[in-house]
């Protein structure tokens, strides 16, 4: 279905389009801030700019050509900016510069790739493949990348993602990055990509390395946002394999990782909300003073790792299988060793929470159901795309459509 | 096609400029704002009419290019954010009791208006110069009516500045007369010899005289301290529309080809320097100054590369830097002072607004800030000029960055203690700020057919 | 449908054959006596001193031990009865994080707990990549990625590393559903592998190889523990060790049998610990002695299933192990090392009886007499695992079982009576040093866990390089073969 609008440069109109993969995202979406609106009022502001977001992030899902999703892309980075400082502390407002001058720069590059892809193609709509200079496609992809979080352009994150709050957090972990990734896979669905060599060792990197320095993080958000860079990375890495059920492995991966990440960053929110948690090493016996919190927070975790069968493995399964089959050995051991760096950065923050003893003996202070149902949630839904993979109209049947109409 | 709307345009500020002095101080801000609204309805009618062709009409009934002319082409539809700014600055001045609402400030303001309608309907180069000064001095007046330190050495400093703009421009307008024997743009611009030396001294000295008034890098000195002291109204006449005139005269200019090279670069450097100064400036009027800097830069290059690409930015940033302008202006006029941290908590619209704006000013799709920005962009690729479409996305990432810093200051710092009940912007302010703002937007999102429009 | 297809995500499918009935029914009965067992065995919700003794911990475990075991036992079955390899990796995770929490509740079990759960953890994705090159067409290098996965789960002997600790440090109970049950799904895994066409000829004498010397090599270990759960761990490697080679050698009959004979004993005799334990709170062998005259069943049931894991030929469960050693003949250096092992099971065996029930009385614990009415329960689990090897059987290949168990017997009282005054035992095992430390990245604070990191250290530093090693064989080995 696709609806052509305004023409906003000559020859480039504002285009809408509902594929597989753009309802995909677009549910994503609207599920996961279904799961961050409750919770405490945070005003005015904040409450605008939530929905604005959203209304941004649909947008992304939704455009039919490169200069809508750039348009929707770029206006839903500076939305974000304001919700991330809006703590106003000093901490947070250098992460927020530091932010804007990365997805800037990004945007930048996209603008440029854009206008080289415009010259050599005109309007580049999702349902065409067109022929377009390499340049366009490498300044394309570099672009996307800042916010993919790919491993030299990937400083925003830790800054950023532990600096906001929790629920401003579960959307930039879970959403906004993959923002980026969701470009990628636009891009290969109407241009034939040079050899992505580069693109394969970059995500590998990022894998490796962000969940290395995850594991020697102390901040439990910050970790987290490592955890998020390693972990999104393998979206890229499936794309640039170049192989159709990787590709479906990892669209349906930036669904399952938006939920499972989302959660984790509410539970590090009523963490830090109930028991001013806000460190790994503090963690001691959290889990007797929020056993429903922390039971989620360990299912979660278990399911980023790739346990079966909750839905982190679905997707690391698809795409290893689509791996495996292209016969990408390298990129299939990059997986592999990032779910085994997942288990050594989540698993110590579950066994200090359930088994060691507490510094001091207090109370159960779960929260109060509203705050407590988003996380229930997340980790049901964890469960649910786990078990439930293969039924029509779930993620992964919608991704292998996404993946089918992308080709390969 | 004729019409004596044409000369209207012009009589109508002007004379409506003459009789402000008769009425009392109560009455001149809405006598402005009507004749103002009035010009509006005229610039908008020969705007309709240009759909057809271009409105031409010869003062006197001397036939060009013989007598004077006046044309209405695509250029000339400057004349509609012109009056609209004016229009709207003036009763957004009523409120804060600026000098501009007292009968000679609206004089000043309607007289300027009527100086801009006839320079951008001008057909012959001596009509324009006079029309230059008639709009450059009505600016100097605007800078000095403020009450603000140092306006009045500002000004100074600006007529100074304009005035040697002036006689270059008049001493290049005469060589070209010696050179083609005609004043008649059409004319000149068919007579124009190959090249030589005196050629290339009239258009360098044209081309010199209206950077200059265009206030581009390194000729920019006098800008910033006259749209930063100048009432806020005047500052958005200042920014949006006067230094607009400077790039006018530019696309006037015959032969214009031959300084390719020189405007590129100048153009370029304008970008950068601008949106550098612009990022270390702590007060706001100032930065969005030195903001216009760097626009301005970006359609002299764009002049070299895409000239409908720079048409097209400049209508839309007269509308953008208006609206921002009077954004600050509104910030101002809540704080009482240029001291503004933290206003913005309590003025979310006006707030929402300067982000509207400012999202503009960067240049993201769908607003106006965009179309124009984009078709230089493209025009530099076309031409095989790889770095100055990496210096403009690079220009645009700064002034992000400044515009982004005000946000900050405005919505995110604490406001000082002693401005605790401050309250959003009255309706009078709010109403130009938006329907600003708004344009900005809209005029973005029909950037295609506008863009078609003007590249006719 | 053969249970070694990928399977597709999101698709469970299960299959049953004799095979899977033959595992899935020694599954259930030692099951049901574990449970049995541990409704006397372990502490209710109010506590009791007993409990702590049977290595039960804290306060309320009988309750948190069945949660666990329960869904446990499910997993394997799933295992089990998998109709495709991802089916198969789906319950084979779900077995290995419930093993965590089942070995976790024993005390002083958190390192043990957090090295069991690493080594699952990267067998796991040692399986997962197998199952997927296999999928992916690389069936050659898939099978070594699947045997080594497997392996890890069945106490294989690189990477046996985890088993002797995890099983040790477990309650009671939790250890007879290790060693009886759940290390069986590894070797379940292997056989289906190795009985696989498509498997590479060669991995077939690696198995061998590396079961033969697993066999010999938990032998020994487990000969000089002086613990009675360490020696039985150890004794699980052995027999692990034995089962492998009878697969490797194609005695799949024969391994199977040993299966079921092993995963019974063994219950029997851990189960027969724990009851000594919460009796007399003490699983040392020092501590104990005397025990046939107030346990006298538990006696009973202990020898009996000590001579069924020794080979007594006239219990149908010997025949497995007889068919194990019928496949070696002909080639001596195997023999020797396989009759090496058989002689130091008796050994072992002979040793734990002999010290624990024969010998001069020990007081036992005053404070722990109270628990006598728990005994019948006790023993009627001991009886309920014992069930499989109660079928007896006409003698076959008894001179080679005398001759073992004279060797054996040398073997133990040798040790009797000069092994207290030898130096402490350290069978050399792969020098420690081979890892590279990894230098923290500068400007990264350490990691705060200062205990668990330890732990993972030494996880990187003993099992690493035997996984690195065993790699480096299996590689080569399927290079060998292409």
């Amino acid at each position: 279905m696709e609806s052509i609008l305004f023409e906003i440069v000559p020859e480039l109109r504002l285009h809408l389009r509902f594929d597989a993969l753009g309802v995909l995202f677009s549910a994503t979406a609207g599920i996961l801030w279904l799961l961050v609106l409750p919770g405490p009022r945070r005003g005015r502001r904040y409450e605008a700019l939530l929905a604005l977001s959203f209304v941004l992030t649909l947008g992304v899902g939704t455009a039919g050509n490169l200069l809508t999703l750039l348009m929707f892309y770029e206006l839903l980075s500076l939305a974000a900016w304001p919700l991330i400082i809006h703590d106003e502390t000093a901490e947070a407002l250098a992460a927020g510069r530091r932010y804007l001058a990365y997805v800037l720069t990004g945007a930048a590059m996209l603008l440029l790739g854009l206008a080289v892809v415009t010259l050599a193609a005109g309007d580049v709509g999702f349902g065409t493949r067109v022929e377009v200079p390499a340049l366009g496609i490498v300044l394309l992809l570099a672009g996307f990348s800042v916010k993919a979080a790919l491993l030299p352009v990937h400083g925003w994150v830790p800054q950023a993602h532990p600096i906001a709050p929790a629920p401003i957090s579960a959307l930039l972990s879970g959403l906004m990055v993959a923002t980026g990734s969701f470009g990628m896979i636009r891009l290969i669905q109407v241009m034939d990509p040079p050899p992505l060599a580069i693109l394969t060792g970059v995500s590998a990197l990022t894998v490796v390395l962000a969940g290395v320095v995850a594991t020697r993080t102390d901040h439990l958000k910050r970790r987290l946002a490592w955890s998020t860079i390693s972990q999104m990375a393998y979206v890229p890495l499936a794309i640039s394999v170049l192989d159709r059920e990787a590709l479906a492995g990892g669209i349906v991966h930036i669904t399952h990782h938006a939920f499972m990440k989302g959660g984790l960053f509410l539970c590090a929110g009523l963490l830090l909300h109930h028991l001013g948690i806000r460190h790994v090493s503090r963690m001691g016996g959290a889990a007797r003073r929020m056993p429903w919190t922390m039971g989620a927070f360990t299912l979660l975790s278990l399911g980023l790792i790739g346990i079966p069968p909750l839905s982190g493995f679905v997707s690391k399964w698809v795409i290893g299988a689509g791996m495996a089959q292209a016969g990408a050995w390298i990129p299939l051991t990059v997986l592999l060793t990032g779910a085994l760096l997942a288990a050594l950065y989540l698993m110590p923050i579950v066994h200090t929470a359930w088994f060691d003893p507490p510094p001091s003996e207090g109370p159960q202070v779960d929260p109060p159901p509203p705050t407590l149902i988003p996380v229930l949630a997340a980790a049901a839904i964890t469960i649910v795309l786990g078990i439930g993979a293969a039924l029509p109209g779930f993620p992964l049947a919608l991704a292998r459509a996404a993946a089918r109409g992308i080709g390969g | 096609m004729t019409t004596h709307w044409l000369p209207a345009l012009v009589a109508i500020p002007i004379a409506g400029g003459v009789l402000v002095p008769t009425m009392s101080r109560r009455w001149a801000p809405a006598w402005g704002f009507g004749v103002l609204i009035a010009t509006l309805g005229v610039a908008l009618f020969l705007t309709g009419l240009l759909r057809e062709d271009t409105v031409s009409y010869a003062v006197g009934g001397w036939p060009p290019p013989y007598g004077i002319e006046l044309r209405f082409d695509v250029l000339s539809t400057f004349a509609v954010p012109i009056a609209l700014v004016a229009a709207l600055a003036v009763p957004f001045a009523t409120h804060s009791n600026e000098p501009v609402t007292t009968p000679e400030g609206v004089a000043v303001i309607l007289v300027g208006t009527g100086g801009m309608m006839g320079f951008v309907v001008a057909a012959d180069f001596f009509t324009l110069f006079v029309f230059l000064e008639v709009l450059s001095i009505s600016a100097y007046g605007m800078v000095a009516m403020s009450e603000e330190r140092g306006a009045g050495l500002a000004a100074f400093r600006y007529l100074l500045m304009g005035t040697v703009a002036s006689i270059v421009i008049l001493l290049s307008v005469g060589l070209l007369y010696t050179l083609t024997g005609s004043l008649n743009m059409a004319d000149v611009g068919q007579r124009l010899p190959d090249g030589g030396l005196p050629l290339h001294l009239a258009i360098g000295g044209l081309a010199a005289g209206f950077l200059l008034k265009a206030a581009v890098f390194p000729l920019h000195v006098w800008l910033p301290d006259a749209h930063a002291t100048a009432p806020s109204a005047v500052s958005a006449i200042l920014s949006g529309l006067i230094v607009k005139m400077g790039i006018i005269g530019l696309l006037r200019t015959p032969g214009l080809e031959h300084l390719h090279e020189l405007l590129i670069w100048v153009g370029a450097a304008s970008l950068l320097a601008g949106a550098l100064f612009a990022l270390v400036q702590d007060d706001l009027k100032r930065m969005l100054a030195y903001s216009t800097v760097s626009n301005i830069g970006l359609v002299v290059l764009g002049l070299a590369v895409d000239r409908t690409g720079a048409t097209v930015h400049i209508l839309n940033h007269a509308i953008i830097k208006a609206s921002l302008f009077l954004a600050a202006g509104a910030f101002i006029h809540r704080a009482g002072s240029r001291r503004i941290e933290g206003t913005g908590r309590s003025m979310p619209l006006t707030t929402s607004a300067f982000a509207v704006g400012g999202i503009a000013a960067i240049g993201i799709p769908p607003t106006g800030g965009f179309t124009g920005k984009w078709m230089i962009v493209l025009g530099a690729l076309e031409a095989g000029r790889w770095g100055f479409a990496v210096m403009i996305l690079l220009g645009a990432v700064i002034l992000a960055l400044c515009y982004a810093r005000f946000v900050v200051v405005v919505a995110f710092r604490p406001s000082p203690a002693d401005r605790e009940g401050t309250s959003e912007a009255p309706l009078v302010m709010l109403v130009p700020i938006f329907v600003l703002a708004a344009l900005s937007v809209g005029v973005g999102i029909i950037g295609g057919p506008f863009a078609a429009f003007v590249g006719k | 449908m053969s249970p070694l297809t990928p399977g597709s995500v999101g698709r469970f499918t299960f299959t049953v054959d004799s095979v899977t009935i033959h595992f899935a029914s020694l599954t259930v009965l030692i099951g049901i006596g574990v449970f049995v067992f541990a409704l006397r065995g372990m502490s209710g919700p109010s506590g009791g001193g007993t409990a702590r003794a049977a290595g039960g911990g804290r306060g309320g475990t009988r309750g948190r031990f069945l949660l666990t075991a329960l869904p446990t036992l499910g997993a394997v079955l799933g295992v089990v009865f998998a109709g495709d390899l991802l089916t198969l990796f789906v319950f084979f995770e779900i077995l290995a994080l419930l093993g965590f929490f089942l070995v976790r509740q024993g005390d002083g079990a958190r390192g043990a707990a957090i090295r069991y759960f690493w080594t699952m953890l990267v067998g796991g994705l040692v399986l997962l990549a197998g199952i997927l090159l296999r999928g992916g067409g690389a069936s050659g290098p898939g099978s070594v990625l699947l045997l080594l996965g497997f392996g890890v789960k069945a106490g294989m002997l690189p990477v046996h590393g985890w088993l002797p600790a995890a099983h040790s440090k477990a309650p009671a109970p939790a250890s007879a559903l290790l060693s009886g049950v759940m290390i069986k799904t590894g070797i379940y895994g292997i056989f289906r592998v190795l009985t696989d066409p498509a498997t590479p000829e060669m991995l077939h004498a690696t198995v061998f190889t590396l079961g033969l010397a697993g066999a010999a090599y938990g032998a020994l270990r487990a000969l000089v523990q002086s613990d009675a759960k360490r020696l039985l761990a150890w004794s699980s490697v052995s027999q692990v060790g034995v089962i492998l080679t009878g697969i490797g050698a194609g005695a799949w009959e024969g391994s199977l049998q040993h299966v079921m004979t092993h995963a019974s004993a063994k219950a029997v005799l851990f189960l027969a610990v724990g009851a000594v334990a919460l009796r007399h709170g003490t699983v040392q062998l020092a501590g104990l002695g005397g025990l046939w005259r107030t346990m006298p069943v538990t006696f009973a049931l202990s020898l009996f299933a000590g001579l069924a894991l020794m080979g007594f030929p006239l219990l149908r469960a010997s025949a497995g192990k007889a068919e194990i050693h019928h496949a070696l003949e002909g080639v001596p250096s195997a023999e020797a090392v396989f009759f090496l092992a058989s002689a130091g099971t008796v050994a072992i065996l002979l040793k734990l009886i002999a010290e624990v029930f024969l010998g001069p009385a020990r007081d036992p614990d005053p404070a722990t007499r109270a628990s006598e009415i728990g005994g019948a329960l006790t023993a009627l689990g001991l009886i309920i695992a014992a069930l499989p090897l109660l079928h007896p059987a006409l003698p076959t290949d008894m001179p080679y079982f005398v001759a073992t168990f004279g060797a054996g017997t040398v073997l133990y009282l040798t040790w009797r009576r000069w092994g207290p005054a030898w130096p402490p035992v350290r069978i050399p095992s792969l020098p420690s040093g081979w890892t590279v430390p990894l230098p923290a990245p500068p400007g990264l604070p350490a990691l705060p866990e200062a205990r668990l990191q330890r732990a993972v250290e030494r996880y990187a530093r003993e099992i690493a390089p035997n996984l690195a090693l065993l790699f480096v064989v299996l590689l080569a080995v399927v290079f060998v073969l292409r």
